[in-house]
């Protein structure tokens, strides 16, 4: 096989066993890897209402065929498991160097099951796995634990994916990072790798990936560093995905105090502009990328920043930032370092914060239960608050539980304030300003997630469609016909494609390569001959198999919803008077549905639609 | 007559302001607005970004006259009144 290495690792920390198992071609041209090939396996290998923090959940690092073969794109890796934030489908993928390295070491994807019964790691070396104890690294925040891990092994190019004290405590938001600042952040995944008692996977391997055609790869991949570096690459390099926050502001569509508002007068203070001016010391690349969309940041005051921490992209700069009305930019870089030393995902923990900050202006939490300011703005609070909630004191245990869980125990209108869907906190983009990602928030198989589709400014202009896969019609930004509808689905289908592949969603569509060169470089690694719509099938067999996951664990159209605050219209700028209620939504689902083949009233996938797209096998467990 | 344009990041940091009061002939239309603009500020903006300003303008941009999205090209002959605000913003794909 060309691309894939047709290898699998399956580590059982309760046997203390590691086997090598042959990853069959037929699975990888229907499934390719990343989303496709882990919900595979962990639909057929969980039963259903397993317990997230269980030995018997499972948790997957894959990677793709594409993955680590030379284009602009190709670094990224996915980890999956039943998610203990939301006990559905869990999905979560990160960039940088552990991907590659996990290729070159000679492996598609690792399973990782059971629990181990002290701490320990796992050393994938070029065909070679071990087991290792790591009582002496538990508890120690991640910087640490890679250094001590590539001093005992005597390999400083061992790429290290860990979980810090997050991680350890269970903080049901606990994320895995590698190369101490990319993180496979969503989902809860690093609270299930802290229950299974794994602290790191330490990866590294000098075999490439084989491609079929060197010579077309090398060729396509040169236009694809023009078409990336055209479309959002130059934007991306110079002030990083923070680049965006100044514009959603003057938009109306910047989530401000906990998505009360809509624009934050703080806003150029922490744009990613005056990111680069004020602290950006240096930009970080993946492997064979030319865009170097990462942040490097450095500070004294009021908070000494470590750059080897990275820097904060815009979900970070929104939570921490405007939406606990924060206009403190060293304050966000801080909390950044903090949330990755701890492993703590940044988007689920600003807004836990921000939901603090609500209960307390609403008289929910009393100042005479809590040690801090819940002040809206007080960024020493929020710095605080990183610390608290990764070792759970204080009230850091109850916002360590997710905004679900903590407005159940504190009661009363508490629920109002939550923002998450299926018990996922929101990301930063507002569904009142752009209300096919609203619509792809409710129906996102991970909870409220943004990177499910293509967002709606990017087909509101003619130039920018693509017919060919059925993205032929411009519409607003706040439309929501059956069109719009039409296009989240896509959107999904397509950019479900990439996190099969993998590719980075900052290089191909709408981000610069176009659809016709991705395409062309797939076949050259591959040799498949894929067309595009069998590229395109492979991301709705993908969405579709996660659906059906999470129908197995009792999901249903009811749970695909949205925070009742969307129902009040927007004050703001030129998204004034939008809402996004739920008549509006059950409208959008009535469509979506019927574009994807799912039971207008309970959102099943047919029997019909799964037979189409080669999952006929799983209609047997769907009534 | 008198339009005001309010703008933000890159152009924000090269007009100098956030909001900027224009001065422009009766009866002006938006492509004459996108063109002044491109007289006063295009080589800065060439400065900081290497793109025409007006390229810019009118591809990569979203502009909303009076809180209403212009389509462009159609909109570029839409005949400007004295009073009218121009927002000008970046689109945002993700991240």
């Amino acid at each position: 096989m060309y691309g894939s290495k047709g290898k699998l690792l399956r580590v059982n920390l309760t046997k203390n066993e590691v086997t090598k198992e042959d990853l069959d071609e037929k699975i990888v041209k229907t499934f390719l890897g990343g989303r496709g090939l882990g919900a595979y396996v962990l639909y057929r290998e969980l039963k259903p209402g397993v317990d997230p923090l269980g030995p018997e959940n499972k948790l997957i690092f894959a990677t793709g065929p594409v993955v680590g073969a030379p284009f602009a794109g190709n670094a990224r890796y996915v980890v999956m498991g039943k998610s203990p934030l939301t006990g559905g489908w869990g999905e979560a993928s990160a960039a940088g160097w552990f991907g590659p390295q996990l290729k070159f070491a000679g492996f598609d994807a690792i399973i990782v099951e059971g629990k181990a019964e002290k701490p320990v790691y796992l050393l994938v070396n070029d065909g070679e796995a071990e087991i290792r104890d790591a009582n002496h690294l538990w508890g120690k925040i991640i910087g640490e634990v890679q250094d001590k891990i590539r001093e005992e092994v005597n390999n400083d190019k061992l790429c290290v994916a860990s979980i810090g004290p997050g991680g350890e405590n269970l903080v049901r938001y606990a994320c895995i990072i590698s190369d101490l600042h990319r993180a496979a952040g969503r989902c809860g995944l690093g609270a299930i790798m802290g229950s299974k008692k794994l602290k790191s996977i330490a990866v590294h391997g000098t075999e490439g990936v084989k491609v079929h055609d060197s010579g077309k790869l090398r060729e396509l991949a040169k236009i694809a560093v023009k078409e990336a570096m055209d479309g959002w690459g130059d934007g991306l390099h110079k002030n990083g995905t923070d680049r965006i926050l100044e514009d959603l502001s003057g938009s109306g569509r910047l989530p401000t105090k906990n998505f009360q508002l809509t624009s934050f007068s703080g806003d150029q203070k922490i744009t990613g502009e005056t990111m680069t001016d004020k602290i950006l010391v240096n930009r970080w690349h993946c492997y064979a990328c030319p865009v170097g969309c990462i942040r490097i940041v450095k500070a004294e005051q009021p908070y000494i920043v470590d750059p080897a921490y990275g820097g904060p992209e815009y979900e970070t700069a929104a939570s921490f930032g405007s939406m606990c009305l924060n206009d403190n930019l060293v304050s966000i870089a801080k909390a950044n370092e903090l949330c990755n030393k701890f492993t703590i995902d940044t988007i689920s923990a600003g807004v836990s914060i921000a939901f603090a900050m609500e209960c307390y202006e609403k008289g929910l939490i009393d100042e005479d239960d809590v040690d801090v300011d819940l002040s809206w703005g007080n960024y020493e609070t929020i710095v605080k608050l990183i610390e608290k909630i990764a070792f759970r004191n204080g009230i850091g245990d109850l916002l360590a539980e997710g905004v679900m869980r903590a407005a159940e125990k504190l009661g009363g209108d508490a629920r109002k304030y939550a923002m998450h869907i299926k018990g996922m906190e929101l990301p930063m983009h507002e569904p009142r300003g752009k209300k096919g990602v609203g619509l792809s928030y409710a129906t996102s198989n991970r909870g409220a997630c943004h990177l499910q589709t293509i967002h709606d400014d990017t087909y509101e202009k003619k130039k920018d469609l693509v017919p060919e896969i059925g993205l032929d019609t411009a519409l607003s930004r706040y439309d929501t016909s059956e069109s719009k509808a039409r296009m989240v689905k896509i959107g999904q289908d397509l950019w479900g494609l990439y996190d099969c592949m993998i590719v980075c969603k900052f290089t191909p569509h709408p981000a610069g390569i176009k659809l016709k060169t991705l395409n062309g470089i797939f076949n050259a690694i591959t040799d498949w001959s894929f067309s595009e719509k069998d590229l395109m099938a492979v991301g709705e067999r993908a969405f579709n198999l996660c659906r059906v996951f999470n129908v197995r664990e009792g999901v249903t159209r009811m749970d695909d919803t949205v925070p009742e605050r969307f129902s009040e219209p927007v004050s703001e700028t030129v998204s004034q008077g939008q809402t996004f209620t739920q008549k509006t939504l059950s409208k959008m689902l009535d469509y979506y549905y019927r574009c994807r083949g799912w039971d207008e009233k309970t959102g099943i996938p047919t029997r019909e639609t799964l037979e189409r797209l080669n999952l006929g096998w799983v209609a047997k467990d769907l009534k | 007559m008198k339009i005001t344009l309010n703008v933000f990041s890159t152009l924000r940091r090269v007009i100098e302001s956030k909001f900027v009061e224009l001065e422009l002939p009766r009866n002006s239309t938006v492509k004459k607005l996108l063109s002044s603009l491109q007289g006063n500020y295009g080589s800065g903006y060439k400065n900081e970004t290497s793109r025409s300003l007006y390229d810019s303008l009118v591809e990569r941009y979203d502009l909303f006259l009076n809180k209403k999205a212009l389509l462009i090209p159609q909109d570029l002959d839409v005949i400007l009144k004295d009073g009218d605000e121009l927002v000008i913003l970046l689109p945002s794909g993700g991240g």
